[in-house]
């Protein structure tokens, strides 16, 4: 076994490899995009991580690749020191990259005799489309197939070559172009954006002998590739798609093939307006009030915010980045309900909080104000390689809840309102790896009592909710016993319906 | 331990979390063997559906957190061990 200096992934390899792949998924490229993913922020390209890992074994003279069978267990950030342990031997190399105790990939590559196929003198490229496929579940049925001429980007393909360096270690522009392809083949097509892909079993054909299968030199590679690709599988249990995929050259002699796996993300509903007022009724019982809700774009906030304005308060809906969710949240307001007017700002930001208290004040004054906004958010152990995450998680989410508090609670005294914060049923039974989310919880549990404290006029309310169906839980295992946000959001409306204690601080636990 | 892991099982874990099947005990759960995170959990499932041609119930998979939870349950469904 053997250890190597960390592997950070940054910008530049992500557009090198984007370029190179044609895999222009936007979990990759478009942060605003990533925000609403599970992971909150964008992530590296899996093939792009095992190509990295590859680059650090030893060079292997007269060996060339035979097969990699690669596994993405955890998402890839950029700009975190991820560990790389190599075990070697003749013929087999086992890679794993770690973040602290996290396995994040895991990669064997077989070897054989040979050297890596060279490309014929002028390669040629074949330009693909550039936007990613949106296939639903429904789109994903076995037979479910494209083919198209297909070839990398060969200068971005050349520079990560020149970066990784991966000739010597049997590697050489079809074993990159491989790795690329299946990129491209679940990023962009099967499933295409939703896809958080998970595995690839690569199988590269020996090449031809002798001179006859070819008109071209032995070896060399006729481009532009052939890329197949068909779904072979669709498990509903966990929204796992099975894909195989076949590469060939430009006469059809085939190259490699790949099995590929990738979850396929579902589609969240924000505020279903229809599931909320099932669970209640809409009214007119805060007609006159006027509401904050900081965070109200996506899950529990949109929800929160959807249930307050069908009791006919206006609603000022904070948001940061994810202005369709917060359009589509004011379009879907039933009639009668009352207004919901969107701010997009920082609510950590106390220049974006004055603003939101001088509307408030231009509204008449605060009634109720919800706190809901929370920084993305990651698994991660208690360990000295996740300090600065955590630290950065607690100090965003303390800010994102004592920015408003500080701005704001003293308008909400002068009408005798009320506060809520968004905590998590996690603090009652905590769980490993949420040490940030559990101390950022906790923190503003106290900044609520505190703020009774200092703020007697006001009633607070703790919500700890369980787990919720939003962007963050959108993974197979993470939706398991998640429930729709609009339950919580309408025993919330219906607590703050009731008379409460000023100075006091309630807590709502059980979610009927 | 009062009795040992089957082999076949054993085989398929290990296969799965890149272990040696000596690493894998009746005690060996989620969280204790490097690979069985969540994600490695579902792998395995798949791994053992396709070797022992059974169908995991969804609700049920979160709970079966160790070798000897998996073992149980296979034999739930059937499965003999030679």
């Amino acid at each position: 076994m053997s250890a190597a200096a960390p592997i950070r992934f940054g910008d530049e390899e992500l557009a090198l490899f984007s370029a190179a792949s044609q895999d222009r998924n936007p979990l990759h490229l478009d942060e605003a995009h990533a925000r609403r993913s599970p992971f909150g922020a964008r992530v590296v390209f899996g093939a792009l991580g095992a190509l990295a890992a590859l680059a650090r074994l030893a060079e292997r003279p007269g060996q060339t690749l035979a097969s990699l069978t690669v596994e993405f267990p955890s998402p890839m950030q950029l700009g975190v020191d991820y560990a790389v342990e190599l075990q070697e031997s003749p013929e087999r190399a086992q890679l794993k990259l770690h973040d602290g105790k996290r396995l994040l990939l895991r990669a064997t590559a077989l070897f054989r005799a040979g050297s890596p196929r060279a490309l014929g003198a002028a390669p040629a490229f074949a330009s693909v489309a550039r936007e990613a496929a949106a296939l639903a579940v429904a789109d994903l049925q076995p037979g479910r197939s494209v083919e198209l001429a297909w070839t990398p980007e060969w200068a971005a393909l050349a520079a990560l070559e020149a970066r990784f360096q991966l000739a010597p270690r049997g590697l050489g522009p079809l074993e990159l172009a491989t790795l690329c392809a299946a990129s491209y083949v679940v990023g962009m097509q099967l499933p295409g954006v939703r896809a958080l892909f998970s595995r690839a079993v690569i199988r590269m054909e020996a090449p031809p002998d002798g001179v006859n299968a070819s008109p071209r030199e032995a070896g060399e590679l006729a481009t532009p590739f052939r890329l197949a690709a068909r779904v072979t599988g669709f498990d509903p249990r966990f929204d796992l798609l099975s894909t195989k995929a076949t590469l060939a050259d430009a006469e059809g002699a085939p190259l490699v093939a790949v099995d590929l796996q990738a979850f396929v993300r579902q589609e969240i509903v924000h505020a279903d307006a229809g599931a909320l007022a099932a669970l209640l009724p809409p009214g007119a019982a805060l007609a006159g009030k006027l509401a904050l809700v900081v965070g109200a774009s996506r899950g529990l906030g949109a929800s929160l915010a959807q249930a307050l304005a069908q009791q006919g308060a206006t609603v000022l809906a904070t948001f940061r980045s994810s202005r369709a969710e917060a359009e589509r949240l004011v379009a879907a307001l039933p009639e009668g309900a009352g207004r919901v007017l969107l701010e997009q700002g920082d609510a950590a930001d106390p220049a974006f909080c004055a603003q939101l208290r001088a509307r408030c004040q231009a509204e008449g004054g605060l009634d109720l104000l919800v706190l809901n906004a929370c920084p993305p958010l990651l698994p991660l152990w208690l360990e000295p390689g996740s300090l600065a995450r955590l630290q950065e998680h607690v100090s965003q989410s303390v800010a994102l809840c004592a920015a408003p508090m500080s701005a704001l609670l003293e308008l909400c005294a002068a009408r005798a309102g009320r506060c809520v914060v968004v905590s998590s049923s996690a603090m009652r039974a905590p769980l490993p790896e949420w040490p940030h989310y559990l101390a950022a919880k906790g923190a503003l549990e106290a900044l609520a009592a505190v703020a009774a404290l200092e703020f007697p006029a006001v009633a607070f309310l703790v919500l700890r909710p369980p787990r919720l169906l939003t962007d963050l839980t959108n993974t197979p295992l993470g939706r398991q016993a998640a429930i729709p946000p609009a339950r919580v959001a309408a025993a919330t409306v219906r607590a703050l319906l009731a008379p409460a204690a000023p100075g006091a601080v309630a807590l709502l636990e059980e979610i009927p | 331990m009062s009795s040992s892991v089957p082999a076949r099982l054993s085989s398929v874990l290990a296969d799965v979390f890149g272990a040696a099947p000596e690493a894998i005990t009746l005690e060996t759960a989620v969280g204790k063997l490097e690979g069985w995170d969540s994600f490695g959990h579902l792998q395995a499932v798949l791994a053992l559906e396709s070797e022992f041609g059974v169908q995991f119930d969804p609700a049920k998979i979160p709970e079966l957190t160790s070798v000897a939870k998996l073992k149980a349950y296979l034999e739930g469904k059937g499965v003999a061990w030679e």
